[in-house]
């Protein structure tokens, strides 16, 4: 999603033009207040972080839901029905073992959701991270502050995460952001990848419904898919 | 001269004058015709000899000056240590041993060393190898010389190591305080037992006559120095041999080390080796020796105590083979526990346990996924198909593990777990193997359901359905997904497995308090003899134990015990955040672990040792939930290769005093004997036993002697010129008796001689009154 066109979608909603669409994500924040508060249970969830500043958290509204039908459709894992919204601070992080963190431009965390993140990440969670195009620099940032110790290590694409259940060339490129390639980043504690950060690939509105991207070709989409199924298998496995 | 029985001078005036009187009287009342000059003479004669007896009552004494200057000691110390008998052809055509050399020189035919020792000082003679032996008294020898008859007097050689240090402390407190000469040293300077102590030897303030012994140059000989290998091995593991080996004189040549099982003399391994001629860098030289390290491997593939042998052939001119083998003992035990869990779905449950096992140093965790579904799929790019429906886990996707193909590869295992696997997952070959493996084997298995291991398709109609310790209802059992906490039942709350905290108390609060599970199965009814060690709070029992055949069952009837790790990262008391991880290494190893199982194990400091050497022997005991033990009771029994047993004290700090390990407990003893030590130890703490554990330990004659036995000359030069004293080749020794300085002036004191006894007095008096009966006779008065 290119610059201008961000800024005229901000100026058909200020004329009320596209009114829906807020009211979409009104109705769907609505409804994640409501399963917030559900347990993950023994199904399989993936909680999308709400983090405190900037960025757009609340982006890939239909991503969740369909990629845990795609995992519970394709694979044996139970899974469960729904995205979960939580904050980096709730008490019931712990739950999630997996997280999801899109955005559009610059994100922002605060001092203690920082360190929640770390504890997270180093006592057994896994973060997968969406570039949904402009996340890159306010990441890296966020993330240095994370672990500052280390950079984002690019993923080769002889790493599991393309090969732990399909057999992926490496990370598919889903939309086009800017004319890069897509590339595959990770962050690792202990020997064990902790952070996949997926920059300008966009898996995430590769999941979303059709409706939301009509213009993806369908094969485009089973890509996204795809990978999308080796993320959670890896993160599961490893 | 002088009186000393006091008389007062009338006293002896009046004696005098009695005597004359009396004897004046006498001669003058003889009425014989006597020429007046005769009666004098007999009167003279007769006083004469009354006042030289009279004189003798007055205890008459003369004073002189007597010499009481104290002999001045020689001590000579012989060394007799193994180095001694050693022969230095290349020095000596005869080729005669050191020793010999030395006895030649104290006592041959003209004895002119000794002698001129003698005439100079008071010798002592001292073997000695680590402490002084018994001086040794050469009068004999003397003896015998002087009075024309043979006498072989030698000193033989006796003693495994060297102390120099320690022999001239001894000999300088035996004469201490006397007039010494100093020390006349006769040895090669081989000293092996510690640090040289050269400091401490010139505090002694006593000149060191050194005679060195034997030739500078080393002889050639090669050796196995030491062996490092660790104390324990496990069975099918490989287990690393390092074998130093240092080679004088053999520079360049190869040869050939090998290691063989003692009892079978089995070949194990070997390396052929060639001996470095320049020394590492990291390895300080010595002369020309060179040492090098060699590393031979052995797999064992049974548990015992086992003796290994390390040997290097005798070569051409070697000083000695006696240091070209080493034995020693190895125990092996059973390796790591080998893990196999088997899961039928990818979920956090494997994720976590997976992990927890990856990190326990005692576990070798193999971890699979099996899935049906994907298999089904025709995609051809689902990896899964590929692997048989395993999903990859390793790097080649075609190392991804799999169930063991053949019984004797699931033998390997100690433990399987069986995570959420149906009818579709295993073969009938595959059940059959699995019960084998539990009810005759005597292995144990743990299930770990989640949706399908306890519904209708799952293992209900399969043949692991017997080894389950439920009756599973027809219809499956009902699931709930519903947040509940757990609570121990009255077997639960002193059961090994769930032993997480100190107390009762404390261990019921952490079960109590930890994170809540999210999933329970209910609807089963236990088997006839399984017990129920964990429940919900409703008492839906979901820790269900039994024994299977020979071997154990243990069923988790609930999902969710992955939040024990993850799920208390947030709470504050710390002794949460290992809980998980801790149930799960006592679970496994209380489910691996026979009843009559040990807890514990022994250990020596070294794998093989020498006569003469104290060896260390280190006992650790460990509770029911493999805790260390504090305040057990364990005994130590040792026999020897000879002789009976004989207990050690054991202590519950280190040798050396300083604070142990809890649970550790420390003896020793000192091997004095060639063979195998065999240790046994038991162990007791209350009224629970603790197990016997064997170790054994190798000692083997004492070799130091034979590491550096060329003469130090250097040492004994410095000995001496450090001391006061003086170096002499033996060779030159004969002149070593006119260059001890002995410093010492003589010491006179007045002494009275009593004169009364002296014979003179008698001659005199009996000359006198045999004179005087005489002349009488002459005159006719008789």
């Amino acid at each position: 999603m290119s610059l201008n066109t961000q800024l005229m979608e901000h100026q058909e909603m200020r004329t009320g033009k596209k009114l829906w669409k807020p009211l979409l994500v009104f109705l769907c924040l609505l409804f994640c207040v409501a399963v917030r508060t559900q347990q993950a249970g023994e199904q399989f969830a993936i909680a999308q972080i709400h983090y405190s500043g900037g960025g757009d958290w609340y982006g890939d509204a239909t991503t969740i839901s369909n990629w845990l039908r795609i995992l519970r459709t394709r694979t044996d894992i139970e899974t469960a029905e729904d995205r979960v919204i939580l904050k980096l601070t709730d008490h019931t992080l712990y739950q999630y073992p997996m997280l999801y963190l899109v955005g559009h431009g610059n994100i922002r965390l605060t001092e203690s959701e920082v360190e929640a993140l770390r504890d997270y990440l180093r006592h057994g969670g896994f973060l997968f991270a969406n570039d949904d195009y402009g996340l890159d620099k306010s990441f890296r940032r966020e993330m240095r502050r994370v672990f500052p110790q280390q950079e984002l290590q690019p993923i080769p694409n002889t790493h599991p995460i393309y090969h732990c259940f399909y057999d992926l060339p490496g990370l598919p490129k889903i939309h086009e952001h800017d004319s890069e390639p897509a590339q595959g980043f990770g962050l690792f504690h202990e020997g064990r990848m902790v952070v996949y950060y997926a920059y300008s690939a966009d898996i995430g509105d590769g999941l979303e419904d059709a409706a939301v991207h009509p213009d993806d070709t369908p094969q485009v989409r089973e890509l996204a898919a795809k990978m999308a199924v080796n993320i959670a298998v890896y993160a599961l496995t490893h | 001269m002088r009186f000393t029985y006091f008389w007062p001078g009338w006293a002896v005036a009046l004696g005098i004058a009695i005597v004359i009187g009396t004897t004046a009287f006498i001669y003058l009342r003889l009425n014989r015709p006597l020429q007046a000059k005769h009666r004098f003479l007999l009167i003279a004669l007769r006083i004469l000899a009354a006042s030289l007896l009279l004189g003798c009552l007055l205890a008459p004494v003369v004073l002189e000056k007597k010499d009481i200057t104290p002999p001045t000691h020689l001590s000579i110390l012989v060394d007799t240590s193994q180095s001694m008998e050693l022969t230095d052809g290349k020095i000596s055509e005869t080729a005669v041993s050191r020793l010999s050399r030395v006895n030649q020189l104290l006592f041959d035919e003209s004895g002119q060393f000794l002698q001129a020792l003698r005439n100079r000082c008071q010798v002592h003679l001292y073997p000695f190898a680590t402490r002084l032996h018994q001086s040794v008294t050469p009068e004999q020898a003397f003896n015998a010389r002087s009075q024309g008859t043979s006498f072989q007097f030698n000193i033989e050689p006796e003693g495994t190591l060297t102390n120099i240090g320690t022999a001239l402390r001894e000999v300088a407190e035996a004469w201490k305080g006397q007039q010494s000469g100093g020390v006349v040293l006769i040895t090669d300077g081989a000293h092996n037992a510690g640090q040289f102590p050269l400091d401490e030897i010139v505090a002694l303030q006593m000149p060191i006559y050194a005679i060195g012994v034997g030739s500078v140059e080393p002889p050639r000989d090669i050796q196995i120095q030491r062996i490092d290998v660790t104390p324990v091995a496990y069975t099918g593991h490989e287990s690393i041999i390092r074998v130093t080996v240092v080679q004088t004189g053999y520079a360049g040549e190869t040869t050939r080390l090998s290691l063989r099982e003692v009892n079978s003399n089995r070949l194990v391994d070997a390396a052929t080796l060639t001996f470095a001629a320049e020394q590492p860098q990291n390895v300080a030289p010595s002369h020309s020796q060179t040492k090098q390290v060699i590393e031979l491997k052995l797999t064992p593939q049974t548990e015992g105590n086992f003796q290994y042998t390390v040997a290097l052939p005798t070569l051409e001119d070697e000083l000695t083979n006696e240091n070209n083998e080493k034995t020693f003992s190895l125990k092996s035990v059973k390796a790591k526990l080998n893990v196999f869990y088997l899961e039928g779905k990818p979920r956090w449950e494997y994720t976590f346990l997976k992990r927890a096992l990856e990190r326990d140093p005692d576990i070798e965790p193999t971890c699979a996924i099996l899935s049906r579904k994907a298999s089904k799929q025709a995609s051809p790019d689902i990896v899964l198909n590929r692997l048989n429906g395993y999903y990859p886990q390793r790097s080649p996707a075609s190392e991804t593990p799999h169930f063991p193909r053949t019984r004797a590869e699931l033998l390997k295992y100690d433990v399987l777990i069986l995570g959420d696997l149906t009818d579709e997952h295993l073969t009938h070959t595959q059940q059959n193997a699995i019960v084998d493996f539990v009810e005759t084997h005597g292995k144990p298995i743990i299930f770990l359901p989640s949706q399908n291991m306890l519904g209708t398709n799952g293992l209900r109609n399969t043949e692991l359905a017997k080894l389950l310790p439920i009756h599973i209802p027809i219809n499956g059992c009902h699931r709930w997904d519903t947040e509940f906490t757990v609570q121990l039942t009255q077997s639960g709350e002193f059961h090994p497995m769930l032993q997480l905290g100190k107390t009762p108390g404390s261990n019921a609060a952490l079960w109590r308090n930890l994170p809540a599970l999210s999933r329970f199965f209910s609807g089963f009814r236990l088997r006839g003899g399984a017990n129920s060690l964990m429940e919900t709070g409703k008492s839906e029992p979901i820790l269900i134990f039994q024994g299977a055949g020979l071997g154990k069952s243990l069923l988790i009837a609930a999902e969710g015990i992955w939040n024990w790790h993850f799920g208390v990262r947030n709470f504050k008391d710390t002794n949460h955040h290992t809980l998980y991880a801790r149930f799960w290494a006592q679970a496994i190893r209380w489910m691996a672990t026979h009843t009559d199982a040990n807890r514990l194990y022994l250990t020596t400091d070294a794998p093989t040792s020498a006569i003469g050497n104290t060896v260390a022997v280190i006992a650790r005991a460990y509770s029911e939930t493999y805790q260390p033990q504090a305040g057990a009771t364990i005994q130590i029994q040792v026999t020897p290769p000879e002789g009976a047993p004989f207990e050690l004290r054991t202590r519950a700090e280190a040798i050396d005093g300083t604070a142990n390990n809890a649970g550790t407990y420390n003896a020793q003893f000192e091997a004095l004997q060639k063979g195998t030590y065999h240790i046994r130890a038991i162990g007791v703490a209350g009224n629970t036993t603790l197990g016997e554990e064997k170790i054994d330990i190798y000692v083997h004659p004492q070799l130091a002697e034979l590491e550096a036995p060329q003469l130090n000359e250097n040492l004994l030069k410095q000995l001496a010129a450090q001391t006061g004293g003086a170096y002499f080749a033996i060779t030159d020794a004969e002149s070593l008796p006119n260059n001890i300085e002995i410093f010492q002036n003589p010491i006179f004191v007045d002494a009275e001689r009593e004169l009364w006894a002296h014979p003179l007095i008698l001659i005199t008096v009996v000359g006198l009154l045999g004179t005087e009966w005489f002349l009488r006779k002459r005159m006719g008065l008789i």
